[in-house]
C-alpha cells in the first residue's frame, strides 16, 4: 500500500512522512561514517574511508572537502550527489566574497546549501540528495562552529556530531566523553577513539582507513 | 547636491549634510535629513537627483537589514560598502542612478569611512566630500587632518568646513546636519554641540 507514496518524493504519506526523504537517510546510514568535535582551540573532523580495494589508487579523500579558506567539511552518503553539493557551496563561497569582499559566515552558507537540499523535498519528482554533511568553519562573529545537515534541507550547529554509519552509537559516545574545556589534541583523540569503536573493523590500520583532517586555520581576529 | 562631508577618526565617524531640496530654482524643503541610519553601526550620506537619491539609499538601506536578517549576523561597514558599490556597479548600464554617496561605520570598534559615486567606484579613506561644497572642504581638511584626531577635535573640523561653506559657496546653505557614529551607535548632533565654543 504504501508504494503508493513511495515513488513521489513531494508527497506525504497519509502517516504524514516523505518516504524518499527517509529511504536517503536510510542510505547515509550505511555510508562510512563522520565525526566532528568542536572545541574553542578549533574544530576536527574525522571520517573513515571505506574503499579497501588495494587496485584503487587514492589521489583524494572523497570523505573530506575544503570549501573555502574558512571552512571544510565532511560527508556521509552518495559521494556523486556529494560532489554537486561541494559544488554548489564553493560557488556560494566564491559569490559571497566577490559581492562583499569578505568570508561568508559558516551559518550562511549552510543555510544556501540546505535552501538548495528542501527545493528537492518539494519540486519537480527528482529524488532528494542522499548526503549528510559536517560542516566545520570559523568566522569573526562566532569563532569556531561545527554544523551538521541531512537530506531533509535541516541543519542544526552542534558540539560534537556524528553522521553515516552507526552515528548513534557515536552520538551516544560523544554525548558521555564531550566536555566544553576539549583540547584540540583531545578532541583529535576522542574523535578517533569514538570512530574506532562504531566502525565495522575491529581494528584501525594505522591511519590507512582513518582520514583526520586539520581544522580550518584561524584567520587574526579582525582580518 | 551642495554637500555631504565625511571624517573618520580610530574609533569614530563624523557624517555631515546640507538639508536642502532644490528643483530648478526654487528651494523645496529646507530641514532633510540626508544621512540614513542602517542597524545603528552604519550612516549613509547621499547626494543627487532627487528621487534617484531616494529610490537608490532606501533599497540599499532596506537590503542591508534583510541581509542582516537572512544571516542573523549584521553587516559590517566593509561588506555593506560592496554591496553599495555593487547595486550602483550593476546598475549602470540599465538604470542608473544618480547618486553620490558616504558611507561611515564602526564595528568591533572599528570606524571605516567609504566614499562612493554614481559610476561605482568605491575608496576606503579617513575624509571626503560630495557635492558643490566639496571643492571647499578637501583642501581644508588636508592641512587640517592628523591620524589621531579625537571626536572633539574631529567635530572642530567638521565646523571650519561648514563656515567655509556658509562663507564662500554662492548657494546659501544655512543648515546642516551632522551625525556621530561610535561602538554606542548613531547619534545626531545638536546645535549646540556644532556651535563654536565661547572661551
Amino acid at each position: 500500500m504504501s508504494r503508493r507514496y513511495d515513488s513521489r518524493t513531494t508527497i506525504f504519506s497519509p502517516e504524514g512522512r516523505l518516504y524518499q526523504v527517509e529511504y536517503a537517510i536510510e542510505a547515509i546510514s550505511h555510508a562510512a561514517a563522520a565525526i566532528g568535535i568542536l572545541t574553542r582551540e578549533g574544530v576536527v573532523l574525522v571520517g573513515e574511508q571505506k574503499n579497501t580495494n588495494k587496485l584503487l589508487e587514492a589521489f583524494h579523500s572523497e570523505k573530506m572537502y575544503q570549501i573555502d579558506q574558512h571552512v571544510c567539511c565532511a560527508v556521509a552518503g552518495i559521494t556523486a550527489d556529494a560532489n554537486t553539493l561541494v559544488e554548489h557551496c564553493r560557488e556560494a563561497a566564491q559569490d559571497h566574497t566577490f559581492r562583499f569582499q569578505e568570508p561568508i559566515p559558516i551559518e550562511h552558507l549552510v543555510q544556501i546549501l540546505c535552501d538548495h537540499k528542501q527545493s528537492y523535498t518539494q519540486f519537480g519528482g527528482l529524488r532528494p540528495y542522499g548526503v549528510s554533511f559536517l560542516f566545520a568553519g570559523f568566522d569573526v562573529q562566532y569563532g569556531f562552529q561545527l554544523y551538521m545537515s541531512g537530506p531533509s534541507g535541516n541543519y542544526g550547529g552542534w558540539k560534537a556530531s556524528a553522521i553515516g554509519g552507526n552515528s548513534p552509537t557515536a552520538m551516544s559516545l560523544l554525548r558521555q566523553e564531550y566536555r566544553d574545556d576539549l583540547t584540540l589534541e583531545e578532541a583529535k583523540g576522542l574523535a578517533l577513539k569514538v570512530l574506532a569503536k562504531t566502525m565495522d573493523t575491529t581494528t584501525l590500520t594505522n591511519n590507512k582507513n582513518i582520514d583526520p583532517t586539520l581544522p580550518p586555520k584561524a584567520p587574526p581576529p579582525g582580518s | 547636491m551642495e554637500a555631504i562631508i565625511g571624517l573618520r577618526g580610530r574609533d569614530f565617524v563624523l557624517l555631515a549634510g546640507d538639508t536642502k531640496i532644490a528643483h530648478s530654482v526654487m528651494l523645496l524643503k529646507s530641514d532633510v535629513d540626508r544621512i540614513v541610519e542602517i542597524e545603528n553601526h552604519i550612516g549613509l550620506a547621499y547626494v543627487g537627483e532627487p528621487g534617484d537619491d531616494q529610490q537608490c539609499v532606501q533599497y540599499l538601506a532596506k537590503n542591508i537589514v534583510l541581509h542582516s536578517m537572512r544571516t542573523g549576523t549584521p553587516m559590517t561597514g566593509n561588506a555593506a560598502a560592496h554591496f553599495v558599490r555593487r547595486t550602483l556597479a550593476d546598475g549602470l548600464r540599465e538604470h542608473p542612478y544618480n547618486v553620490n554617496l558616504i558611507m561611515g561605520s564602526v564595528d568591533r570598534e572599528q570606524a571605516g569611512l567609504y566614499f562612493l559615486d554614481y559610476t561605482g567606484s568605491l575608496a576606503e579613506v579617513k575624509f571626503c566630500a560630495h557635492g558643490y561644497g566639496s571643492f571647499f572642504i578637501l583642501g581644508l581638511l588636508d592641512s587640517l587632518y592628523h591620524d589621531d584626531v579625537t571626536l572633539e577635535q574631529g567635530i572642530i573640523m567638521i565646523r571650519k568646513c561648514l563656515a567655509e561653506i556658509k562663507r564662500r559657496l554662492l548657494i546659501q546653505t544655512p543648515a546642516f546636519c551632522v551625525k556621530v557614529i561610535t561602538k554606542d551607535g548613531i547619534r545626531l548632533l545638536s546645535p549646540e554641540e556644532m556651535a563654536p565654543r565661547v572661551e
